[in-house]
C-alpha cells in the first residue's frame, strides 16, 4: 500500500509538471515529481480537514485523482502542441552526457554516497528528539485522528502545543507528509526524507546543467551534497532539509528565469516549490519576498506582465497566506506574540547575532568548503560581477535571503529560549537552506564557468 | 612543401574540378572518420590524455578533502561507511530474531522494536513494557522525574522519559500524566494505570499489590 502512496504522490506531481510545460528534461521530470506531489497532496489534506470531509486514505485517493485528472487537461494541450515531447523518452532522443573521467567519477561517487545515505535515512524510524516530540508525533496522531484542526494534541489539555515555539507555530508540510505515508502503511516515516533528499540531488544537478557544463554539474552536486551538517541531517526526519528543497530549488529556478528572461515555465514551477516552501516552514517567506524582488524588477523592466508577476507574487507567499487563514479560521494559536512587528534599534543583540554568526559561518566542521568556496569567488570575480554585472542575480539572492532571515532572528522576543541558542541551534540548521544557493554561485559564475568550459573542451582533445 | 608552393594558383578545367571533388570527398571523408571512430568506441575518452591529467587532478583533490578536511573525512567514515556498518549490524540483530517467525506483522514489529533497541536503547525497552501492559486508551500516571531519572544498578533512565512529549510519541494513543501535575492536569484524577519504579507509586494503589517489583505497570485500583 506504502508504494502505491507514493507512486500517487510521483504520478500527481509529474502530472503538475506536465500541466505547466512539456520542455523539462527527463531528468527534471523525474527529479521535480515527488516533491512536488508530497507538497501538493499535504496542501489537499488541509483542505480536506478544513472542509470538514477528514484525512483518510479514501478521501486522500479520491481528491488525488481529481487533482490528477485536473492537472490532465492541461498536460494533453502541451503535448500536443510539443510534437517531439515523446522523442525525448526514444533511445534515440535520450541524449547521454558525453562521458569523461570526472564526471564519472563524480557521478559514481554522488550515487554511491546517496545509496550509503538512502539505505541509513530509511533503515531506522524517527530518532531525533525535535521529530519525536513533534513532527512524526503529530504525523502518527494526524493519521490515527484524521484531522489537524481538531488534533488532540492541540486541543487536549494535556499537552502544551499551542504555546510560543510549540508544534502550532511550525507550519504543516512534515506533519502532513509523515501522516501521509502513515496512512499508507508505513511503519516509519522517514521515507519522506530520503526521496526528498535523492529527488533534490537531481534537482539541483538538473539546474546546475542549465547553466554549466555537465561535468561541473557533477562535481558541483557532489560538493553540495556532502555538505556535513546537511547530509547528516538528511537522514533525520527533522524540516530543515525538507524545507531546503523547496527553498533553495524555487529561489534558484527564478534566479535562471531572471537570467534568461524566458522561459516562463521555470517560473510557474518557482512559484509552485516556494509556496510549498512556506508551507514546510514560516521563516521561508524571506525566500519567496527575494524571488519576488527579482520578478518585480523583470517586471518594471516590462520583462514581464504584471498580471504574471501578480500571480506569482500570490503563488509565492501562498503556503504562508493559506497557514496564516487557517490557523486563524480553526482557533489554533501559534505564538504569533514572539515577532516584534515594530522598528527597533538594539545594540547589545546586535552585537550577540554578529558574535555567534562569525563563529557559524566560519565553521567548515558545519558547512565544509560551501562559505570558503563562495567567498573566494565572490571576492576573485568582483570585478566582473560590477562590470559585467555576472551573477549579480544570484549574489544579491544569497545575500539577500541570509540577510532577510538575520532580521527575522533580531525581530524576535526570546520569551522561550536564548538568542544564543536559537543562533547556535536554529539558525546552524537553517543555514542549509543557504548551501545549494551558494554552491549554485561557486559553479556558474563567470571565472568557474570560463573554467570549466576550457577544461570540458580539453577533455575530449 | 613549402607554403608558397600550396598558393600556387590552379586554372579551373573540368579535370581540376574533378580532382578538386575527389579531394573535397577526401576531405570530408577525414572529417567524417573520427565522428565514425567516436560513434563506434564509446569508451575512446579513456585514452585520451587529458582525461586522465584531470581525472587524476578530480582524485587528488578528492584525496585532500578526505585527508585535510576532517569534517569530509566525517562524512565519508563516521557518517556513511560507519552508518551503513551500524544499520548492517542491527539487520544481522534482527535476522537472528526473526529466524523462526513466519507471521510477517509479528516479523515487522520485531524489526520496528529491533532497530528502535538500538537507537534508543533502554528508554525504548521502558516504554515498549509499558505499551505492551496496557491498553490504547489507557491513562497512566508517571513517576516524577527525579524518579524515573534516579540512578540504580538496575536501571538507569535518561531525561527524555521526563518529556511527556516524546513519551506519548510511543505510548499514542495512552494519555500520560506525570506525578508533579497533581492538582493541574484533570487527567491525573482520571488516572487508571501507574508506572512504580524503584519502590515508588505504591503508595498509590488501593489493594496490596501480590509482588512488589522495583519496575511495573500496574492499575491503580482493584476492580481493573
Amino acid at each position: 500500500m506504502l508504494i502505491i502512496g507514493i507512486a500517487l504522490s510521483i504520478l500527481l506531481g509529474l502530472t503538475l509538471l506536465l500541466a505547466v510545460s512539456s520542455k523539462f528534461t527527463i531528468l527534471e521530470y523525474l527529479s521535480f515529481s515527488f516533491p512536488l506531489g508530497i507538497g501538493l497532496q499535504t496542501f489537499l489534506m488541509s483542505v480536506l480537514d478544513w472542509t470538514n470531509v477528514g484525512i483518510t486514505r479514501n478521501t486522500i485517493l479520491i481528491i488525488s485523482i481529481i487533482a490528477i485528472l485536473g492537472c490532465l487537461w492541461p498536460a494533453y494541450l502541451h503535448l500536443k502542441k510539443d510534437n517531439d515531447f515523446l522523442k525525448k523518452f526514444s533511445i534515440e532522443g535520450c541524449k547521454l552526457p558525453k562521458p569523461n573521467l570526472v564526471w564519472i567519477l563524480f557521478m559514481v561517487l554522488i550515487v554511491w554516497f546517496e545509496g550509503m545515505n538512502f539505505y541509513k535515512t530509511v533503515f531506522f524510524p524517527s530518532f531525533d528528539t525535535d521529530s519525536i516530540r513533534g513532527f512524526n508525533f503529530a504525523g502518527i496522531a494526524i493519521a490515527a485522528e484524521g484531522t489537524i484542526k481538531n488534533l488532540s494534541l492541540f486541543t487536549s489539555p494535556n499537552f502544551t502545543f499551542q504555546t510560543n515555539a510549540g508544534l502550532t507555530s511550525y507550519t504543516p508540510f512534515a506533519q502532513l507528509a509523515y501522516a501521509y505515508v502513515y496512512l499508507f502503511g508505513a511503519m516509519a516515516s522517514k521515507i519522506i526524507n530520503a526521496l526528498m533528499y535523492l529527488s533534490f540531488l537531481g534537482i539541483f544537478y538538473s539546474l546546475l546543467k542549465r547553466v554549466t557544463t555537465h561535468t561541473a554539474a557533477a562535481i558541483f552536486t557532489f560538493m553540495m551534497m556532502i555538505t556535513p551538517e546537511m547530509l547528516a541531517f538528511s537522514a533525520l526526519s527533522g524540516i530543515n532539509v525538507l524545507h531546503t528543497v523547496y527553498a533553495s530549488s524555487g529561489l534558484i529556478m527564478a534566479i535562471i528565469w531572471f537570467n534568461r528572461k524566458d522561459d516562463e515555465y521555470l517560473l510557474v514551477i518557482s512559484a509552485l516549490l516556494l509556496s510549498m516552501n512556506c508551507f514546510a516552514r514560516n521563516e521561508g517567506i524571506v525566500f519567496s519576498a527575494t524571488a519576488c524582488l527579482l520578478v518585480l524588477y523583470r517586471t518594471l523592466r516590462r520583462d514581464i506582465s504584471w498580471k504574471k508577476a501578480s500571480l506569482f507574487f500570490l503563488t509565492a507567499f501562498f503556503g504562508f497566506l493559506y497557514w496564516t487563514l487557517f490557523l486563524k479560521a480553526n482557533n489554533i494559536q501559534s505564538g504569533g506574540n514572539l515577532v516584534i512587528t515594530k522598528l527597533f534599534w538594539d545594540a547589545e543583540k546586535i552585537d550577540t547575532i554578529f558574535r555567534e554568526l562569525k563563529v557559524l559561518y566560519s565553521n567548515t566542521q558545519y558547512y565544509g568548503l560551501s562559505v570558503v568556496a563562495f567567498v573566494l569567488l565572490l571576492f576573485l570575480n568582483s570585478w566582473n560581477i560590477i562590470r559585467k554585472r555576472d551573477q549579480l542575480a544570484a549574489v544579491l539572492s544569497t545575500l539577500g535571503v541570509m540577510f532577510l532571515y538575520t532580521l527575522i532572528i533580531y525581530h524576535i522576543d526570546y520569551k522561550w529560549d536564548s538568542i544564543e541558542n536559537v543562533l547556535r541551534y536554529s539558525y546552524k540548521r537553517f543555514f542549509f537552506s543557504f548551501i545549494p544557493l551558494l554552491w549554485f554561485y561557486v559553479a556558474s559564475n563567470h571565472i568557474t564557468r570560463w573554467f570549466t568550459q576550457k577544461a570540458d573542451k580539453l577533455l575530449y582533445r | 612543401m613549402s607554403p608558397k608552393a600550396n598558393k600556387s594558383p590552379i586554372k579551373k578545367t573540368p579535370q581540376n574540378n574533378k580532382i578538386k571533388s575527389d579531394r573535397s570527398t577526401q576531405a570530408t571523408s577525414k572529417i567524417k572518420e573520427p565522428k565514425e571512430k567516436e560513434a563506434t568506441s564509446w569508451f575512446s575518452f579513456l585514452f585520451k590524455p587529458y582525461n586522465l591529467l584531470f581525472g587524476i587532478i578530480a582524485l587528488f583533490f578528492l584525496m585532500w578533502c578526505n585527508t585535510s578536511m576532517p569534517s569530509y573525512h566525517w562524512v565519508y567514515d563516521g557518517l556513511l561507511k560507519g552508518g551503513s556498518e551500524y544499520c548492517k549490524m542491527v539487520q544481522q540483530e534482527i535476522d537472528k530474531r526473526t529466524q523462526n517467525i513466519t507471521d510477517p506483522i509479528k516479523r515487522q514489529n520485531i524489526e520496528y522494536d529491533t532497530k528502535y533497541e538500538a537507537k534508543l536503547g533502554i528508554e525504548y525497552m521502558f516504554l515498549k513494557f509499558i505499551r505492551e501492559a496496557t491498553p490504547k486508551n489507557a491513562i497512566i500516571l508517571f513517576p516524577p522525574s527525579n524518579v524515573l531519572t534516579q540512578k540504580t544498578d538496575y536501571l538507569t533512565l535518561k531525561g527524555e522519559v521526563t518529556t511527556k512529549t516524546w513519551v506519548s510519541h510511543f505510548l499514542y494513543p495512552r494519555t500520560i500524566v506525570y506525578e508533579q501535575e497533581k492538582g493541574k492536569n484533570p487527567y491525573y484524577k482520571k488516572a487508571q494505570y501507574i508506572v512504580v519504579l524503584h519502590g515508588w507509586g505504591f503508595d498509590h494503589l488501593d489493594y496490596t499489590p501480590s509482588q512488589r517489583n522495583t519496575v511495573d505497570v500496574l492499575p491503580l485500583h482493584r476492580s481493573k
